[in-house]
């Protein structure tokens, strides 16, 4: 059964700006990596300090992969905003896309990106979509997007 | 002389030295095996001894054999065949029979008839070896020198069964060992000294030395392989035996469910590193003890099985976030332990701490659903806080406790103070149980007035409790206590009967409001309780009014509805207490019977000068009206809240403004006193 999960969490300890980039690199080339092989697919935001992260795939692998998450401590104050039974993924083509914060982000973009984690603790659904949409953007203007 | 002078003078010396290796080895393995098949019972004993035999008696023959292909007599040799394998199956079947004597019972009588027995076999082997033995000549024979040969092999081995059957421990059985080699020695060289051979003149001299060398090595290699394969046996079924005993010891020291050494190994490990203090030798460490909050629901709502997954996925958590120094052992149902060997430092400790109580917090997500628990943590540091395991496993567990009753999910380190705290409050449980059998507790009664007539409508019963070493406790103390303890049921009843029967002797118009804990809303007896109590006292269900809270309704709406309807058939009127407190759900409001809403004195409190409070208060009396409900404001104080509450269609209100909550007696008194319509202050 297709599930798809969305949490937020804060770094720690909290990166400067020069680290931020290094430090979601880091985790989604593992990530992703990991991911694919188990049928895992999704994404994460990286924000003012704060991952949200969506993951897509069989409900007991999904589970895995999750209590691994939540087995790190490069972040904490995990919590758990949404686990669903879907139809279809959201975010087939990456087995971790990511997206960090940027000054050289358009502001349009940069303002989309601020609201998804406002936006994950009232209606998940509608942040999961704000998250593909800015990805897809992010990606027109050739704005680095992991994969 | 003739011993010594036959070994020098009648002996090929690089013979007689494989012999010497021979026996030595053959000796040691033979020893080793004999060990074994003693420790051994039944068949398994049967297989040993087959082996042992056949490892001795292949040793033993193959060292009289090579040495007497070293023999040289002077004159050629022949062997018959036959004699010849016969003396190595006596050497064979005597090293057997004589193992198995040596299992008696009587260590001494076992000596004498088993080591008896392979000093006779090695004997037997050894003559009907010599009659094998053809030499072309004149032979004679020393027959005291044959005797002793064989006194010397009985004594010599019988001694060595015995060290044998006393040796115990680890080590080789070095005595019995070296007592076998004598036994062989012996009885070989002091039996070739009782043989002699003169040359009959015309016939060739001397053994044909270089076939007999061959000969021996042969021999020496197929004894060895037999020695060898017994030896092997021994080792491989011993590493086998070892794997095994280690894999027991594993399961005896760790919880099947988690993986986790268990309470076992820890107190192993705890008292180890006790002792190190002790002694001075060891260093100093920290324990930590962690029990889950809210553990149970899962098993209560979800399951065990489910219940199964969180701990084990706990245990995983915890692995994770300690060094891999620590150890981290499950001690009990939902119970924790890590110990930090080698740190003192509570900076370092509280935020291992930390770690913990952050990645318990965390979400648990099983089977689709979530689950979060959350876990406390107290902590000991040795030897700053003790030195003794059980000294030490009290103060965790009071550190434990503090951390869980100041709100769980954080850490304590244990403080001398908090015995006192701890005493104290077990005091106060010990109390609070023996005041709950003898009914101890009184009940007052806050008047409730008509805030248009100014007339009383009725009163609020509240219960107080006075305890024998602390005074007056306040319930807001006492409740959350006694529900912890399961006593609130009790008390709940209690209280219901007591003022069930003491309005009973009010004027007809005046109600009484009872209040209901969350437990006893749950409780599918209630309406039976109510029901009764209202017989016994003759009190009329109308006049009374049972006081909810809002979050009884969240915790099983379907089961409170359930209840509440039952109260409500028997013509009880239903009040919501504290109403703006709780979550609020004006919404749901109109699902469950309610009658009256009251509101709650933390809201009255601010008015008026508390816009919000005030605006609460306005939704509050508005959404009462809509829904036909009535309305009670409580602790009313000052005449200012006073007006405010007028002003917005509230129906009754209560506080000290009007009336302090009264004895029974002086509630009684004041309400049967017609004429008197005004407030006591
Ligand atoms: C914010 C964040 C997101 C992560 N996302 C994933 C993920 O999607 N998949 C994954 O396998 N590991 C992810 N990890 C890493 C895991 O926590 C863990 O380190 C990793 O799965 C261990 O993999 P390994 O067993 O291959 O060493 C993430 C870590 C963090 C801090």
């Amino acid at each position: 059964m297709l599930q798809r999960l969305l949490y937020s969490s804060k770094a720690a300890p909290l990166p400067t700006p020069g680290e931020e980039k290094a430090l979601v690199d880091e985790i989604v080339a593992h990530a992703s990596q990991n991911n694919r092989r188990v049928g895992v697919t999704g994404a994460l935001l990286f924000f003012e300090g704060q991952f949200i992260q969506v993951l897509e795939g069989p409900g007991d692998v999904l589970e895995d992969v999750f209590e691994r998450i939540c087995c790190d401590f490069r972040h904490e104050m995990v919590r758990l905003l949404d686990l669903q039974t879907v139809p279809s993924r959201i975010f087939a083509e990456w087995g971790m896309a990511s997206v960090v914060d940027s000054e050289n982000a358009s502001d349009p973009l940069r303002a989309k990106l601020g609201s998804i984690p406002f936006l994950a603790g009232l209606n998940a659904g509608e942040a999961i979509r704000e998250l593909r949409a800015a990805i897809d953007e992010a990606q027109i203007a050739t704005y680095e997007v992991a994969h | 002389m003739r011993v010594l002078n036959c070994l020098i003078y009648e002996h090929n010396l690089s013979l007689v030295l494989l012999a010497s290796l021979m026996c030595v080895v053959g000796s040691f393995v033979t020893v080793k095996l004999f060990e074994r098949t003693l420790a051994e019972t039944g068949t398994a004993k049967l297989h040993w001894t087959l082996l042992s035999a056949t490892t001795a008696g292949s040793a033993i023959w193959a060292t009289h054999f090579i040495a007497m292909l070293g023999y040289d007599p002077g004159v050629p040799v022949n062997f018959d065949a036959t004699l010849t394998i016969v003396s190595a199956l006596i050497a064979v079947a005597g090293s057997g029979a004589g193992l198995l004597f040596a299992s008696m019972q009587q260590r001494w009588l076992a000596a004498l008839c088993g080591g008896g027995l392979i000093g006779l076999a090695i004997s037997s082997m050894h003559y009907v070896g010599m009659f094998a033995y053809r030499a072309e000549g004149v032979v004679q024979w020393l027959p005291e020198y044959v005797l002793s040969s064989i006194a010397f092999a009985i004594l010599l081995s019988a001694l060595s069964i015995d060290r044998l059957r006393s040796h115990s421990g680890k080590t080789h059985p070095w005595l019995a060992t070296f007592l076998l080699v004598a036994a062989i020695v012996a009885l070989h060289f002091v039996g070739m000294a009782a043989f002699a051979v003169a040359p009959i003149a015309g016939m060739g001299t001397g053994a044909d030395s270089e076939a007999f060398d061959a000969m021996a090595g042969a021999i020496a290699v197929v004894a060895m392989l037999i020695v060898g394969t017994g030896i092997s046996t021994n080792i491989v079924e011993l590493r086998t035996r070892r794997e095994s005993q280690s894999r027991l010891r594993h399961i005896a020291l760790h919880d099947a469910l988690t993986q986790l050494p268990n309470r076992r190994h820890f107190n192993e490990k705890l008292q180890s590193l006790c002792e190190g203090l002790s002694t001075g030798s060891g260093r100093p460490f920290a324990l930590l003890m962690i029990d889950l909050d809210r553990f149970k629901k899962i098993n209560d709502t979800q399951g065990h099985p489910v219940g199964d997954l969180v701990l084990a996925r706990v245990a995983k958590r915890l692995t994770h976030a300690v060094r891999d120094s620590d150890l981290v052992a499950r001690i009990g149902g939902d119970e924790f332990a890590v110990i930090m060997p080698g740190t003192d430092d509570a900076a370092e400790v509280g935020k291992l701490a930390e770690r913990i109580v952050e990645v318990l917090s965390r979400p648990f997500a099983i089977d689709g659903n979530v689950s979060e628990i959350g876990g406390s943590v107290g902590i000991v540091l040795a030897p700053e806080h003790g030195r003794k395991a059980e000294v030490l496993t009290q103060h965790v567990d009071v550190a434990l406790y503090s951390a869980k009753h100041e709100g769980k999910g954080r850490h304590y380190f244990f403080e001398p103070s908090l015995i006192v705290e701890l005493q104290s409050r077990r005091q106060l449980e010990t109390e609070l149980r023996r005041a709950c059998m003898r009914d101890e507790f009184e009940v007052v009664y806050q008047p409730i007035m008509n805030i248009t007539s100014g007339g009383y409508i009725g009163a609020e019963a509240l219960v107080r409790w006075q305890s024998e070493s602390h005074g007056d406790i306040s319930p807001e103390v006492f409740i959350p206590l006694a529900e912890e303890l399961g006593l609130i049921s009790r008390i709940g009843n209690a209280v219901l009967r007591r003022a069930c029967s003491d309005a009973s002797r009010w004027p007809s118009d005046l109600t009484v409001s009872v209040n209901v804990s969350p437990v006893q809303l749950m409780d599918p007896r209630l309406a039976q309780t109510v029901a009764q109590a209202l017989e016994e006292t003759g009190l009329s269900a109308h006049r009374l009014e049972l006081e909810i809270t809002e979050t009884a309704l969240l915790g099983n709406a379907e089961k409170a509805l359930s209840t509440l309807s039952r109260l409500r058939e028997l013509g009880v009127r239903i009040s919501l207490d504290d109403f703006g407190t709780g979550y609020s759900s004006l919404t749901y409001l109109h699902k469950f019977p309610i009658d009256r809403i009251k509101i709650d004195r933390s809201f009255i409190d601010k008015l008026p000068s508390d816009a919000g409070s005030a605006s609460i208060v306005r939704a509050i009396t508005q959404l009462g009206g809509s829904l036909n409900l009535s309305i009670t404001a409580e602790g009313i104080e000052t005449d200012e809240q006073l007006s405010f509450i007028s002003g917005q269609g509230c129906d009754h209100v209560q506080g000290y403004l009007f009336s302090r909550p009264l004895k029974r007696e002086r509630a009684a008194a004041l309400f049967n006193s017609r004429d008197s319509q005004t407030a006591a202050a």
